[in-house]
């Protein structure tokens, strides 16, 4: 008799999920479904707004990344006044978005994968969070807590507040930062780098010890997708959008944003609200991809950047395969760290630039197009709002193809992956918690933010459920969500 | 330092009348005080708390009958699914800050009661009535006999 084994909530991640594992008559593993239960409906109550309240609307879609969305949304804005902005409100954003990711990525690694890493997959559920890595390693978890607080803080040195701030706009940005403000985040920066190199450290130094289970995973091959720039160097703000093969091979070399739709279909499932993106040559499921840190690591060359490009040579050495490219799904939290050093370095470099208080930011013009797209790099992965407006410039059209929901079948697959790999016949009664975990971690490892990939508010309970061939729920875990 | 750090969402009507309470007091500029209007209670803020001498956590509370209310605060002994992460509860933050350093200071819950949490970015009557009651109850303590806090005009 088959079974489904299923897991709720999936805990540490951002939002609220369901795992069902179904299994087969011999009690294997034979499919896994990360199902997302919430429904908010952006791109449909936006229709009628004005183009100049996107920013602002859309940054509401979650309150751990507006700023990938207010970024996104001002370019798809852009792209509609069909205007250039002006350099110092490029660099100004792109520091916005350095941030964003330092703080992101710092929050992810230290609070939500950390205490697995760095506590054990197996140990007491009740200490693997945070409080109990800081139990252990208070002073990892305190620098760690900094780092996160230095991307808030340059968010909201930028834009006048940590969450949802109201600083860039079509056509550019409001304000500048100054000297004073921009001398105090550098005096910052050494200690942040300091930490980002210790992070790099301690979490090679775990896979030195864990290679067999980090190299297993989530392991598949997979395409990937994101910006780099015109010599293929990682790019977070601007570029043109590439797609390579599971062996490096260039599907897509430079495609440009304004074309995405020509090649990124939306497929729907019936039991998820979260749409599964796909590269249309290769249809669904063929064409699924991966995006964020692993896929951009995967798909640029260098960082351009002095400390991050010895650690991306050194990633790709440890973990590559013969192709050059890395593809087991842990390796989304090296790549995160490797991301934030680089960013750190991007920023000092940003911070030098006394263009940076100049007063020229922003490009005035009227509704010049009917139809544009925004992309840019968010800490998950690449982030398009692609908007369509009338003469009037009010809202006809809005469509968001949302960093998690393209890593959906990609988390989908890593969930199968680990759990063929840990669940047997046999165990199935008394699956040890920690193999549980171990399949709830394949889908923290995307660092998935659900309430903007369903375009979603609220917090629900997440379930994991174990379900028999002939349907019979052989095992529910569940937690409560909190209300408001 | 007396901290006060009023919370919540301002695009879900009264839920914003914690930060409405925060601007307030921050309005007033007391010495020795420090006041945060945040959207949520987010774990670097661990590191404001710990140099406090007391923390006014200020909140909506959803009721149709009662005044405001101050509640003594103890750090959380068992942490709430959000602890630690970008949202997380005031008695869930104390504990992150004493387990961080060390310490965590005295803490002051004060709920507003309010009328609604339905989108919208003005607060109601109830809740502007509630904030009115909560900044007189904070302001009380703040000039206390003995204490050092003092409006900078004063």
């Amino acid at each position: 008799m088959s079974k489904t084994i299923v897991i709720e909530p999936v805990t540490r991640i951002e939002g609220h999920a369901k795992i069902s594992l179904f299994l087969d008559e011999r009690g294997e593993v034979e499919d896994a479904r990360f199902a997302v239960a919430e429904f908010r409906g952006f791109e449909r109550f936006c229709v009628g707004r004005p183009l100049a309240e996107m920013a602002g609307i859309t940054a509401r879609i979650c309150g751990i990344c507006p700023v990938s969305h207010l970024i996104a949304s001002s370019k798809a804005g852009d792209a509609i006044l069909a205007v250039s902005i002006p350099a110092a409100a490029q660099k100004l954003r792109r520091l916005l978005n350095l941030g964003q990711i330092v703080q992101s990525h710092a929050l992810s690694f230290f609070h939500l994968s950390a205490p697995d890493l760095l506590l054990g997959w197996d140990s007491d559920p009740a200490q693997r969070n945070v409080f109990g890595l800081m139990a252990k390693q208070p002073e990892i978890a305190r620098k760690g807590i900094r780092l996160r607080q230095f991307g808030q803080d340059l968010i909201e040195a930028l834009g006048g507040k940590k969450i949802h701030p109201a600083w860039t706009v079509p056509g550019g940005v409001r304000e500048g930062l100054d000297a004073e403000k921009r001398a105090a985040f550098r005096a910052r920066l050494p200690e942040m780098l300091d930490t980002a190199r210790e992070a790099i450290a301690l979490l090679d130094g775990y896979i030195a010890a864990h290679r067999d289970e980090t190299d297993t995973f989530g392991n598949f091959p997979s395409l990937y997708l994101g910006l780099v720039g015109p010599d293929g160097e990682w790019e977070h703000y601007d570029g043109n959008v590439r797609v390579i093969d599971a062996t490096g091979n260039v599907l897509e070399s430079a495609l440009d944003v304004q074309q995405f739709e020509t090649r990124i279909g939306e497929a729907v499932v019936p039991w998820s609200y979260l749409k599964m993106p796909y590269y249309k040559p290769l249809g669904y499921p063929g064409g699924s991809y991966r995006v964020g840190p692993l896929a951009r690591l995967n798909l640029c060359k260098r960082f351009g950047t002095a400390e991050a490009d010895r650690a991306l040579q050194t990633w790709r050495g440890y973990y590559a395969d013969r192709h050059g490219i890395v593809s087991a799904s842990f390796h989304y939290h090296t790549a995160r760290l490797i991301e934030i050093l680089a960013s750190l370095e991007r920023i000092a470099l940003l911070l030098a630039d006394d263009d940076l208080s100049s007063t020229h930011l922003r490009a005035q013009a009227g509704i010049n197009r009917l139809e544009g797209v925004g992309v840019s790099e968010a800490p998950r992965g690449t982030l398009f709002h692609h908007y369509k407006v009338d003469a009037n410039g009010l809202i006809t059209s809005v469509n968001l193809v949302i960093a998690t929901g393209q890593n959906n079948d990609a988390m989908n697959r890593a969930v199968k992956h680990t759990a063929q790999h840990y669940i047997h016949a046999g165990d199935l009664q008394t699956v040890p918690e920690g193999l549980l975990n171990r399949v709830e971690a394949s889908v923290r490892a995307y660092d998935p933010c659900l309430s903007c990939s369903t375009h979603a508010i609220g917090q629900m309970p997440l379930q994991i459920q174990i379900l028999a061939a002939d349907g019979t729920v052989v095992r529910t875990v569940a937690r409560a969500g909190a209300a408001r | 330092m007396i901290l006060v750090i009023g919370y919540g969402n301002l695009l879900r009507s009264d839920d914003g009348v914690g930060q409405h309470v925060a601007r307030e007091i921050e309005a007033q500029h007391w010495r020795n005080v420090t006041s945060l209007a945040v959207h949520q209670l987010t774990p670097e803020l661990a590191t404001v708390i710990r140099d406090a001498s007391h923390v006014f956590f200020v909140d909506a509370r959803l009721d149709h009958a009662g005044g405001v209310q101050s509640v003594p605060l103890e750090p959380s002994t068992e942490l709430s699914s959000g602890a630690g992460a970008h949202a997380s509860s005031p008695a869930d933050l104390l504990a992150l800050t004493k387990a961080l350093f060390g310490r965590c200071p005295p803490a002051t819950l004060i709920a507003v009661p309010v009328e609604t949490f339905a989108i919208g970015d003005c607060l109601s009557e109830r809740a502007l009535e509630g904030a009115a009651m909560a900044i007189r109850l904070i302001t009380a303590r703040l000039t206390a006999d003995g204490s050092p806090s003092r409006p900078e005009s004063a």
